[in-house]
């Protein structure tokens, strides 16, 4: 949570004027089980990043790279999902 | 066709870090539909779970313009915004295309939301309102069922509204005959087949049997419904095993006084006016050894000479018409044209493989029904030790033959296939071509001793001693494909006798328990779970459709590409647009949060949810399932239904089924239009 | 040359609007207002303005058109009344909150029940919690000059609020009056173009307008607000006198009226002042210091500057065209005791203040009326008690 401010500093009108800096709130920690690929598997169809409701697959240059576990809630939707079975979800270490 | 890779490279337009439930169906909607769409766009949100879950201050999950202002009003929030940008566009204060697009919860949509939609839709602003639609909702017997009712045995699809149909009574266990409400057609379906020694029907899983229910040692037994698939091999159902004694059938034939053109001559012949036990006999042979050609006026048998079956036709024929005959070797013919109509109208059909027993010939009286099936022994049957063996190429006789030997103290066991191969010789014939053909094999009935050991034969037969009913054991279930189905609604005692087994009637559920008078209700007397008036839902699609823009859709997030190819046809159709899109929630609904795409795909696969767009008015469905699965299954996977699958319930539940066929149905025809 | 024209104050507001051109107009009719929308639609259709304007399916709908079309950053107008008003009452509230200078000419109507269409300021009363300024008019021209100057107030840096601007129903709204109207340019080069500073068209930086702020937030967001309002008085002051170069028309946050040597003073609002100002101009001659204050600005309500104009009174008569049921008495009246109280008689008021609750409903206030009012004063003043704090004037008994 970032500092609250007074106010005297907020924006007016309640607007939030930075798009997107949801990013600073992790919701990781909300994770039991978190998302493991084997890149041996992997076909990069992709379908694990469509079906994503975090934005929590990490897509580079047309390939399925990782996951953003900074925001993966472990939902699982990826591992069921995954035509190859290529990811597992696994118990979070904590 | 979207590419996905190419969708993946835009830039995330929501991003991670929201608060929705981990595995919710809302953003993955609203990824899909953002990956559709070019920038720059502007969205309004109504107020709901993705309105509060995205933007809690000073976060904001947004990567794009978004403006939520109430719950009831984001299609004219988002109005507003885009008639701002086609007057600054028109000033010349703003260069770039704008996409807007407006989310709101079926909540916010549907019901409060609905005005703000429609003056939307109707003012033709180029906005796209997306429902994300997190609030989906929310017992057939085969066409070839047979049904016995006072006019004799009838196909399903035979029956009319008001016609008399028996039906068991549950409170005295006699037959009675009730009158039929309503014929319903419930379109294709999977069906199974359920099998006894006796007796086998074609039905869906969710149609109810009567079943005896054995409650064990010192407590009374008694019947409950329920549904086949709950049905297991070695329950008890309810068959029929006799009917009243009928009375002589009165033909209502009319002579022609002309022949056709091909016709030398009439060839007067007396024909009888009602039934008797020597015509029926008769008319067993023809069953199996005779034909009509209307168009010579000639009736044949296949009667070869010197056999017995000659003889005794010839002597029926003398006794009952009179008349010359023609003879051959193997045939004889008699030239009449009022003979031949007169058959014909009997409704035996023609052609060995579709000869049925018409419907009267149950109504007879029981001498005139076993003269009938010792004619039709003369002809196709043989005996064989102690048993009969009835041969036949068509299946519906059979059928129909197995249900008239069990009311005439018969017992028949199944129907069996069997191929044979051209000039093989079947009976006393050789066979044209091959064939599949089928037999039933059946004995006299022998009735039990039930004075000596009354409790024994109870315990065998529940309805031992009942004069019209037994129990038998079920053998096997198997599903066997889909099939066309239809059902219906007989009054007060709400079943009927569908091939012989007494089976539920659609809509009105009653327990075996309750008393008459509670029937109307669906919920089960005395308990407080009820299932409310399933109310359904609006149709908000077709509501929308009915606005006349340009387009308007329904997608599921499982079918992403689909989703994507609707978003783009929408943002460019140049009016207003509308998309409901099923967003599974697993709280609501009780699944596990991973399952989420998986329903939304089984919602689609049910056709609870089906797919399709109206694009100016035209309908197209996009994707249709390659196996309709039963909307059982849909009901199955969510918690949120488990009320359903109680035994009272189990109406209900054929009830959707019927409305999810019955508007799949009517969304195919409205494709054809 | 500004020309003097016989017109209704629909029709002037309607002008006003036109020689405004905003870039979006959403507007639903109802009456008394149906005439603004009417006209201004015809301009529109004439092609005499640039302004999309859009009819929506209701004044919930209305607002809500105006509120995403101002945060889509332009100039944006309505007009509504009576149940109109009461109908987007949730908006109301979200428009000032998200500080978006919209501008709504509002033809005073009394709320239902029971059903009544003609003139009390129940609509307007009722929305003064909004966060909305509200500024009333007494004649035409007031109607006129009032819209005019509220772009240049609502669009204010400092302000950026939403403005009200009332005109009575049917007494203004659909009476016909000469005023005279200011020349097209003069107008537009008085308000300016309004740029504003966000939108949610600014594609190079996208924003958020009405995220969810809990318990951590909410509260300084409303303090925020609560600090705006303390500005709209000087800058509606500083547009006045801007006013007055192009006009010769002076407007302040209030009116007095023969109020510097006055004893018997009455505050009133509206088109009831005019007729007002004639009873004192009656009882002058009769040699009564008769004095009258007619509130321009409502909200924010310049307390202490009331109080202060008031202060030297002998008595002091509130008149209220509408009732709060249940509370001190009309809002006029519990507005001027709190100021008063606040800003000259901390210990206790020495000034005997009475209220008048009058015209409800469109029920007529004429010149007996008034004098009846000046009258029930000089008789508190002569025996230093008052009978009634609060009465209906006008009602059968």
């Amino acid at each position: 949570m970032s500092e609250e401010k007074g106010w005297r500093e907020i924006p007016r009108g309640g607007m939030i004027l930075e798009p997107g800096n949801a990013r600073k709130y992790e919701t990781g920690s909300w994770r039991t089980f978190k998302p493991v690929v084997d890149f041996n598997k992997c076909i990069h169809c992709l379908f694990c990043w469509i079906y994503c409701p975090e934005s929590a697959i990490i897509v580079k240059e047309n390939k399925m790279s990782g996951f953003d576990l900074a925001h993966c809630k472990g939902c699982g939707i990826c591992a069921k999902e995954c035509p190859k079975k290529a990811i597992e979800m696994v118990k979070e270490e904590k | 066709m979207a590419n996905i890779k190419e969708l993946s490279k835009k830039p995330e337009l929501l991003t991670g870090g929201h608060r929705l439930c981990a595995g919710c169906g809302a953003p993955i909607v609203i990824r899909q539909v953002l990956a559709a769409t070019k920038t720059p766009v502007v969205i309004a949100n109504a107020t709901g779970c993705v309105e509060v879950s995205t933007t809690i201050y000073p976060y904001t999950a947004w990567n794009c313009s978004w403006i939520h202002v109430a719950f009831e009003n984001a299609a004219a929030v988002i109005a507003g915004v885009e008639t701002m940008y086609r007057s600054l566009k028109k000033q010349g204060k703003i260069s770039d295309e704008y996409r807007f697009i407006a989310f709101g919860g079926d909540g916010g949509t549907y019901d409060i939301g609905i005005q703000a939609l429609s003056g939307m839709l109707e003012r033709g602003h180029q906005c796209l309102y997306v429902c994300y639609n997190n609030e989906a909702y929310m017992n057939c017997l085969s066409n070839s069922s047979l049904i016995m009712t006072k006019d004799g045995l009838k196909k399903i699809t035979e029956i009319k509204k008001g016609e008399e149909i028996y039906a068991f009574d549950q409170k005295t266990y006699d037959l009675v005959l009730k009158k039929c409400t309503g014929i319903f057609d419930n379109g294709v379906k999977k069906v199974y087949e359920l099998e006894t020694l006796h007796h086998s029907i074609k039905a869906t899983g969710n149609h109810p049997f009567l079943v005896l229910k054995r409650n064990g040692r010192g407590k009374e037994n008694e019947f409950i419904w329920k549904t086949l698939e709950e049905i297991k091999p070695g329950d008890e159902i309810v068959t029929l095993k006799n009917l009243d004694e009928g009375e002589s059938f009165k033909f209502k034939f009319r002579k022609v006084k002309k022949g056709n053109y091909k016709v030398a001559h009439l060839n007067e012949i007396d024909l009888p006016e009602i039934s008797s036990p020597d015509l029926m006999k008769y008319l067993g042979i023809y069953v199996g050894d005779g034909w009509i050609r209307n168009e010579k006026g000639e009736v044949g048998f296949a009667l070869p000479e010197n056999s017995k079956e000659r003889e005794i036709f010839l002597q029926l024929h003398s006794k009952i018409f009179g008349k010359k005959i023609r003879k051959d070797k193997n045939y004889v013919y008699i030239n009449s044209v009022n003979l031949a109509n007169f058959i014909e109208s009997l409704g035996f059909n023609k052609g060995a493989k579709n000869k049925i027993i018409p419907s009267w010939v149950f109504t007879l009286p029981k001498e005139e029904r076993e003269a009938f099936i010792e004619g039709l022994m003369l002809s196709d049957g043989y005996k064989i030790k102690n048993s009969f063996r009835y041969v036949s190429a068509s299946k519906d006789l059979l059928r129909t033959l197995r249900l008239l030997l069990q009311i005439t103290d018969y017992r028949v066991g199944k129907i069996h296939q069997q191929k044979k191969e051209k000039g093989a010789k079947c009976v006393q014939r050789e066979l044209l071509k091959d064939s599949t053909y089928g037999y039933i094999c059946f004995s006299k009935r022998r009735e039990w001793n039930i004075r000596k050991y009354p409790n024994q034969y109870k315990y065998q037969n529940f309805l031992i001693g009942n004069k019209y009913f037994e129990t038998e054991k079920v053998k096997s279930i198997k599903l066997i494909g889909e099939e066309p189905t239809l059902d219906l609604r007989v009054e007060d005692e709400h079943n009927f006798i569908a091939d012989g087994i007494v089976v539920h009637n659609t809509g009105i559920q009653r327990s075996g328990a309750t008393p008459k008078g509670a029937d109307t209700t669906t919920s089960p007397v005395g308990k407080s779970a009820t299932i409310g008036k399933m109310q359904e839902r609006k149709d908000l699609t077709a509501i929308c459709a009915a606005h006349n823009v340009p387009y308007v859709a329904q997608a599921s997030p499982a079918y992403w590409n689909d989703l994507v190819t609707k978003v783009e046809k929408a943002l460019n159709c140049g009016g207003p647009s509308f998309i409901n899109i099923l967003a599974p929630c697993h709280r609501g609904w009780r699944y596990n949060p991973e399952d989420t795409i998986q329903i939304a795909r089984l919602a689609v696969q049910t056709c609870i949810w089906p797919l399709y767009e109206v694009e100016n008015g035209k309908y197209k469905i996009t994707y249709r399932p390659k196996e309709k699965k039963p909307v059982i299954e849909w009901f199955r996977s969510q918690g949120r239904f488990r009320h359903l699958f109680k035994p009272e319930n189990a109406a209900i539940l054929e009830e959707i089924q019927n409305k999810v066929d019955a508007d799949w149905e009517k969304l195919q025809k409205l494709e054809s239009l | 040359m500004p020309k003097i024209i016989a017109r209704t104050g629909d029709d002037a507001v309607a002008e006003a609007m036109r020689q405004i051109n905003p870039d979006v107009v959403v507007a639903y009719p109802i009456t008394p207002q149906t005439e603004i929308v009417q006209f201004f639609s015809e301009f529109v259709a004439q092609g005499r303005v640039k302004t999309e304007f859009i009819c929506p399916e209701s004044e919930h709908s209305a607002m809500s058109a105006c509120i995403g079309a101002s945060a889509a950053g332009g100039r944006v107008m309505t007009a509504t009344s009576s149940q109109g008003l009461a109908y987007m009452w949730e908006l109301l509230y979200i428009a000032s909150s998200y500080r978006l200078p919209i501008v709504m000419p509002v033809v005073n109507r009394a709320l239902s029940g029971p059903i009544n269409i003609h003139c009390d300021h129940s609509d307007t009363m009722g929305a003064r919690d909004s966060g909305w300024i509200q500024i009333f008019s007494e004649n035409v021209q007031e109607s006129y000059d009032n819209t005019i100057q509220a772009i240049r107030i609502a669009e204010h840096k400092d302000v950026l609020l939403p403005v009200m601007v009332t005109l009575d129903g049917f007494i203004i709204s659909h009476a016909m009056e000469r005023f005279e109207m200011l020349d097209d340019e003069v107008v537009q080069r008085f308000i300016g173009e309004y740029k504003p500073e966000y939108s949610l068209l600014d594609k190079e930086h996208p924003i958020t307008y009405g995220p969810l702020q809990l318990f951590d937030y909410y509260m300084e967001q409303k303090r925020q607000q609560h600090e705006v309002m303390k500005s709209v008085a000087g800058i509606v002051l500083e547009v006045a006198k801007d006013f007055e170069k192009i006009s010769k028309r002076k407007y302040g946050l209030f009116e007095e009226y023969k109020m510097d040597d006055a004893e018997l003073g009455i505050v009133v609002l509206g088109s009831s002042a005019g007729t007002a100002k004639t009873v004192v101009d009656m009882l002058r001659k009769e040699g009564v210091r008769a004095g009258l204050l007619k509130i321009r600005v409502f909200r924010p309500f310049p307390a202490a500057e009331i109080a202060s104009s008031l202060s030297h009174l002998k008595a002091i008569a509130v008149l209220d065209r509408s009732d709060t049921f249940g509370g001190l008495g009309g809002p006029v009246f519990e507005e001027i005791c709190g100021a008063l109280f606040n800003y000259q008689f901390p210990d206790g008021c020495r000034i005997p203040v009475v209220n008048y609750i009058y015209g409800l409903g469109g029920r007529d206030i004429n010149l007996d009326h008034i004098k009846k009012v000046y009258m029930d004063l000089a008789e508190i003043v002569q025996t230093g008690k008052i009978k009634e704090l609060v009465q209906y004037l006008g009602v059968r008994e």
